[in-house]
């Protein structure tokens, strides 16, 4: 009786363990339609529920043997943990590293799609942060760019002309200064914001300044360029000389959103539906002024999607791939706020006369950004390092607990280390 | 009835348990303790046996962990035993027969039932440098108030600060333990003239001293597996400067962050497991100079 119990039990366990990974289910490129109705299953988050909804309800409408079931407020690494992994991964140029062992070859579905007559559409250097070892895991649905953002009323309130395409860091400087407002000693509007935590701003200071986080596998953050990036992140703050946008303990005042910061150095595009979810909120993009040395430097990242290779259905994940990125789809992200990848939609929202586009207005902008855009350090570790390692000496920077060059120093000492001790 | 029989019932009711425990518990710690000898990602299903790599990184080349390990020893020594001390004094202020004393119950434990996240963000608003009300507050007294949460030299203060409220659990388990001191030793001690200082030290916490060791186990352990609060306030990334990164968070990070690296976080966690069990230990050994029992 109690060594059967305890047999069961075992089998329980052996059970519980193993491995769901097997790909017996699968099927291949070579296969024919499935004629059964497939769900296939994607994580999405529910703060863009109500947009991405629509997206889902459009595919489901006009597809008839597979369906997108979406697996709301999942977490889709708590999933492949699990080993229930998703049909389709969200991946992007900065986790197709991670992600590239648990996704399928999408070459082959390209060349048999016919989506490789297609690819020239795609904004040049869109595609290629999707690919690894010659395999293309993944396919960009929307992207991000670095952008200069800024408020109209508060531009229009000192009279100061709106950021344009040829502006350069002086202009930037120029313009903080001026929207800079102080009473009784306190900042009550702010020239410029200032992000905190993490690279989002200083790495494309640096890298406009002709440095970078790294090169050829080493930590450059020491570098000259590197230094005088840094110089300018740090002089814009309240404790350097600039004094326009806030230290780490002034009162951010809301940072851009709230109104009272003039403007935003780098941004996400991923925050404009929460802009115009903003009462009277008019705000507007521009290209980023040109730094120091270059106009190239703001951060380019791709919200890519990719197939799980444990997918038991991969011509119906594809099918949904394809969506993702055909006319269609794009167009439909386009309507939902979503930057599209494929330039002839973007043509179909610069068609659209200035006046009548929603904020920003400035499409143009947002499209010709994508050249000076530039793609984070392709490297699985490059994540911890740069929070772990390099911020808290940027952190301590702008506390003004350690200068500009002891930052850069400690940040590209300790990154270096941890790259060389995690090989 | 038989033995066999007895084995038989036994089995029957407590089966289920015996399978929770297996599948729920007995088989993550073996899992995690199988992981830790591997490189395993989350995020890739190929992986290999690695041997004690992942325990030699963490001794020896982890700096961040490390610094990890000292910001949550330093705040454990100081948010176990001021949580323990408060949540007896204010056990012992409610246990007085007062009108309204529910109402003050009620109050002291609320902030147990208070979601993390909105704790985060309204002690984030009172402690803002400039225009929050703490800093507001010692202006009025000519005080230039610190940077709190947003400087590496305060944001670990504030976090203790922050964390001290919540002890409505251990406050009630006091409160428990002191409705059970039988009222006939302290009728006895009033005769023989004893002061409420004497009371306290000869009678109340003699009686209340296995649940003063049992709270205090629990304080340390809690204190030690400290997350959802750093987290919040730290930015899951122990914002500013690591100064909030306790254990517990970076664990967290090495496994569900990229390159969610589940084998060195399983390692890992199993090295803080064996530091919370010496500290438990260590505890228990306290308890040996302290607690009363009958027989004693």
């Amino acid at each position: 009786m109690l060594v059967g119990l305890m047999l069961i039990l075992l089998m329980v366990l052996v059970v519980a363990g193993c491995s769901s990974n097997s790909n017996d289910n699968k099927t291949n490129a070579n296969t024919e339609k499935p004629k059964e109705v497939y769900n296939v299953k994607i994580s999405l988050g529910t703060n863009n529920k109500a947009s991405m909804n629509q997206f889902v309800q459009r595919f489901n409408d006009t597809h008839e043997f597979v369906k997108i079931e979406p697996l709301w407020g999942k977490d889709q690494v708590q999933l492949i943990a699990a080993n229930q992994a998703p049909d389709i991964i969200e991946t992007g140029d900065l986790h197709i590293h991670n992600h590239k062992d648990i996704l399928v070859d999408l070459n082959p579905y390209i060349e048999k799609s016919g989506l490789q007559d297609t690819m020239t559409d795609f904004f040049p250097g869109l595609i290629e942060p999707l690919q690894m070892d010659g395999k293309q895991l993944a396919l960009p649905r929307a992207f991000n760019v670095g952008l200069l953002y800024y408020n109209k009323k508060l531009f229009d309130a000192d009279k100061i002309p709106y950021p344009t395409a040829d502006w350069t860091q002086a202009d930037f400087i120029d313009a903080g200064e001026k929207l800079t407002k102080r009473e009784n000693g306190k900042v009550t509007q702010w020239g410029s914001s200032t992000v905190f935590g993490w690279w989002g701003e200083w790495l494309i200071h640096i890298r406009q300044a002709g440095g970078d986080f790294m090169t050829n596998d080493k930590v450059t953050l020491n570098t000259p360029e590197a230094i005088k990036g840094l110089q300018f992140f740090f002089d814009k703050t309240s404790k350097g000389t600039l004094k326009f946008a806030p230290g780490p303990q002034d009162d951010a005042l809301g940072g851009f959103a709230g109104q009272k910061t003039a403007m935003e150095y780098g941004g996400h595009t991923g925050n404009w539906l929460g802009f115009n979810a903003v009462a009277d909120f008019d705000w507007d993009i521009a290209v980023l002024p040109k730094g120091l040395v270059k106009a190239e430097g703001g951060e380019l990242a791709l919200e890519g999607y990719g197939i799980s290779n444990t997918s038991k259905n991969v011509d119906a994940a594809w099918e949904v791939l394809q969506y993702f990125v055909s006319e269609e789809g794009q167009k439909l992200n386009l309507d939902l706020g979503i930057t599209p990848v494929r330039k002839s939609v973007a043509e179909i929202s610069l068609a659209v006369p200035m006046e009548e586009r929603s904020n920003p207005k400035s499409l143009e902008s947002l499209y010709s950004a994508i050249e000076n855009g530039m793609i984070l350090p392709r490297n699985p570790e490059f994540i911890n390092a740069a929070i772990q390692v390099v911020q808290p000496n940027i952190d301590k920077m702008l506390e003004g607990s350690i200068t500009v060059e002891e930052a850069a120093a400690a940040a590209a000492t300790k990154g270096q280390e941890f790259f060389d001790n995690v090989k | 009835m038989s033995a066999r029989s007895e084995i038989k019932y036994f089995f029957y009711f407590t089966s289920i348990s015996i399978v929770g425990f297996l599948v729920f518990y007995l088989y993550p710690i073996l899992r995690t303790i199988y992981l830790s000898f591997t490189n395993r990602q989350i995020t890739s299903p190929n992986y290999t046996w690695t041997g004690f790599e992942n325990y030699r990184h963490a001794f020896f080349d982890d700096a961040v962990l490390h610094h990890s390990l000292i910001q949550t020893f330093k705040f454990a020594v100081v948010v176990g035993p001021v949580q323990i001390i408060m949540a007896l004094l204010i056990a012992l202020l409610l246990n007085n027969k007062l009108k309204g004393m529910g109402i003050f119950r009620t109050v002291f434990f609320m902030p147990f039932i208070i979601p993390t996240f909105a704790v985060a963000y309204v002690f984030q608003w009172f402690f803002q440098p400039t225009n929050g009300m703490v800093n507001g507050i010692l202006g009025y007294f000519g005080i230039n108030g610190p940077g709190w949460h947003t400087h590496s030299d305060t944001a670990l203060m504030t976090l203790m600060i922050t964390s001290l409220w919540g002890f409505g659990v251990t406050m009630i388990i006091f409160l428990a333990a002191l409705q059970g001191v039988s009222k006939d030793l302290y009728e006895v001690a009033e005769i023989d003239g004893a002061s409420r200082y004497r009371k306290f030290w000869s009678v109340t916490f003699p009686a209340i001293s296995p649940v003063f060791l049992f709270n205090s186990i629990l304080t340390t352990i809690g204190a030690l597996k400290s997350f959802d609060l750093a987290f919040m306030m730290g930015k899951g990334e122990g914002y500013p400067a690591n100064s909030t990164l306790l254990y517990s968070v970076y664990l967290f990070g090495q496994a569900f962050q990229p390159p969610y690296k589940l084998g060195y976080a399983s390692a890992i966690a199993l090295l803080f497991f064996l530091v919370v069990l010496v500290l438990t230990a260590l505890n228990f050994l306290l308890g040996k100079f302290y607690v009363k029992t009958e027989s004693k």
